[in-house]
């Protein structure tokens, strides 16, 4: 079943707004008014994932300038919002990759680098900051399972969509993921 | 104390006052069409030949650096005035420089499989060229340490693949089988050091690191364009028509039994499978199982996961090795440069 995404811009694409040439809205309106709506959301579920705002707000102006570029591809209006999520969940697996492979290099001898920035650390107030850790330590998928299911508050078929993963490994890779973390918040304790 | 499904949300709601819905939203900046657009007409507009002759530019770049090289040596031989000993050392140099000409290419090889990788084995050769900078870097570091009175060893730790593994979308099936290293790295762990030497150790580091940001920084965007491509490629319906093929494998060896108690859903794609089979070893790991079960679950089920992954990473490694040259040709410049700073920067290391 397609679910309608809620505010998405679909009168836009017929009713058209000021400044739009042929009584259409440019595909530059759509897109942001799709940012303003939604930008916030996605900046939130960034941040969790890579820990730093700035960080978090490249990620997501990146993934709204390549839904503008593909604009003009997208088949269905409704497809804008699925498209911008996963751009911005692949994203920030392709930082954190690139921060995983500068990790390993610092990691000579296992020395670390230092803790984390003070900017990482005011992502969430401190009373959450275990949390977040134990987050951060997850698998790749079931960190993205939790963090859009809990800070994102999306329903099992949207996160299966932004995933590319079916309903049923979502049910399955969130109770792993949250087996995991009690574990992990466990040890930490 | 509460649990992790409370805390999850405590934190989240938190994390909804830190940026709520109408919070304050940077501008967006998009980018000009008008731009894109015409560097995208060029590039249509560019014969077969020519965008040949982009990508190939760099491997005659090398060979014709090389040739200056030899030829410079050549030049400065003094005369012996024996004709024998000239074509010697002719030879000597003929042969200096079909090697250096080798190692260039060799390396090239390298920046391709560490940022544009079709398959799995190219994903693990690219991992060396992070080894080597990793190397660099650990040489310059002991260096400037041991300046500061410090001494650490210069000697990078051995070349392991598993440290780089990403078996959800470029699995390395003949190592996999080979080695039966299923799982990814272990968490890293770190030694707490003197706070004077972490602190020297952090200097030194990052001022060893400099040179290659560069490099690291460059290959990461043209890393990522390459994973769009990827993914498009693994979300195709030719992908999907072996799903049911790896759903009915699966099957085979007990799908939908799941080492967690829960059903899982239908396989409807390969990190639904992938998913299922790190359960055996994840659920073993939680509920902490001796070092030679853990051993035996993972010859069978890299087994299981090479058996039943094989048609389908097929398929989409066919795809991708189809799409390769064209997205090198598309971003020959870049390459182009990425090969360059990887031989300034590494081309003695790999001599």
């Amino acid at each position: 079943m397609h679910h309608a995404e809620p505010g998405l811009p679909r009168a836009g694409w017929t009713a058209g707004s000021p400044g739009a040439g042929m009584g259409q809205p440019s595909a530059a309106d759509q897109v942001t008014l799709l940012y303003r709506l939604h930008g916030m959301d996605l900046i939130r579920i960034a941040a969790v994932m890579l820990g730093s705002r700035a960080a978090a707000e490249d990620a997501v102006q990146d993934a709204f300038c390549g839904l503008f570029r593909k604009w003009h591809q997208l088949s269905d209006p409704h497809k804008a919002l699925p498209y911008v999520r996963s751009a911005v969940m692949n994203r920030c697996r392709s930082e954190l990759r690139r921060r995983a492979r500068l990790e390993r290099r610092a990691d000579h001898n296992h020395r670390p680098l230092g803790a984390e920035s003070p900017e990482q650390a005011a992502i969430l107030g401190e009373e959450h900051q275990d949390v977040l850790a134990a987050l951060r330590r997850l698998p790749d998928r079931q960190r993205e399972v939790l963090i859009l299911r809990y800070f994102m508050d999306l329903p099992e078929p949207e996160i299966a969509t932004a995933m590319g993963i079916s309903q049923g490994t979502v049910k399955s890779t969130t109770s792993r993921a949250i087996a995991a973390l009690a574990r992990r918040l466990k040890e930490r304790s | 104390m509460n649990s992790a499904d409370e805390r999850l949300r405590a934190a989240a709601r938190d994390a909804m006052g830190i940026f709520p819905p109408d919070g304050d939203l940077p501008p967006l900046r998009l980018p000009d069409p008008a731009g894109g657009y015409r560097r995208a007409g060029v590039r249509a507009a560019m014969s077969r030949a020519g965008r040949a002759r982009i990508w190939l530019a760099p491997v005659a770049a090398a060979a014709a650096v090389a040739l200056v090289i030899a030829g410079a040596a050549v030049l400065h031989q003094p005369t012996s005035g024996t004709a024998g000993a000239n074509l010697a050392k002719q030879r000597a140099n003929a042969a200096a420089m079909k090697s250096l000409q080798k190692q260039r290419q060799a390396l090239d090889a390298l920046v391709v499989a560490a940022f544009v990788p079709a398959t799995g084995p190219q994903f693990d050769l690219g991992a060396k060229l992070d080894w080597m900078v990793q190397a660099q870097e650990l040489h310059a570091t002991a260096k400037c340490m041991a300046a500061s009175g410090y001494h650490i060893s210069d000697r990078p730790a051995p070349f392991n693949l598993a440290m780089f593994a990403d078996n959800t979308q470029m699995p390395d099936l003949p190592r996999i089988a080979r080695t039966h290293e299923f799982v990814g790295p272990a968490d890293v762990t770190s030694a707490s050091y003197p706070k004077a030497e972490q602190n020297v150790y952090n200097t030194c580091h990052a001022t060893a690191a400099v040179p290659y940001q560069q490099l690291l920084a460059a290959g990461q965007t043209l890393n990522s364009s390459w994973w769009n491509v990827i993914s498009r490629i693994q979300a195709s319906s030719k992908v999907q028509a072996a799903i049911p093929a790896l759903a009915a494998c699966a099957a085979r060896y007990g799908f939908p039994n799941d080492p967690y108690g829960s059903a899982p859903g239908p396989i409807k794609s390969f990190a639904d499978f992938m998913d299922w089979v790190a359960g055996f070893l994840d659920g073993a790991g939680s509920r902490g199982a001796s070092a030679s079960t853990l051993q035996a679950l993972a010859r069978h089920w890299s087994g299981v996961f090479v058996t039943c992954a094989r048609p389908i990473v097929g398929v989409w490694q066919r795809m991708q090795l189809a799409a390769q040259p064209g997205f090198l040709n598309q971003h020959a410049s870049e390459v182009r440069r990425l090969d360059q700073l990887a031989w300034q920067l590494l081309g003695h290391q790999s001599r």
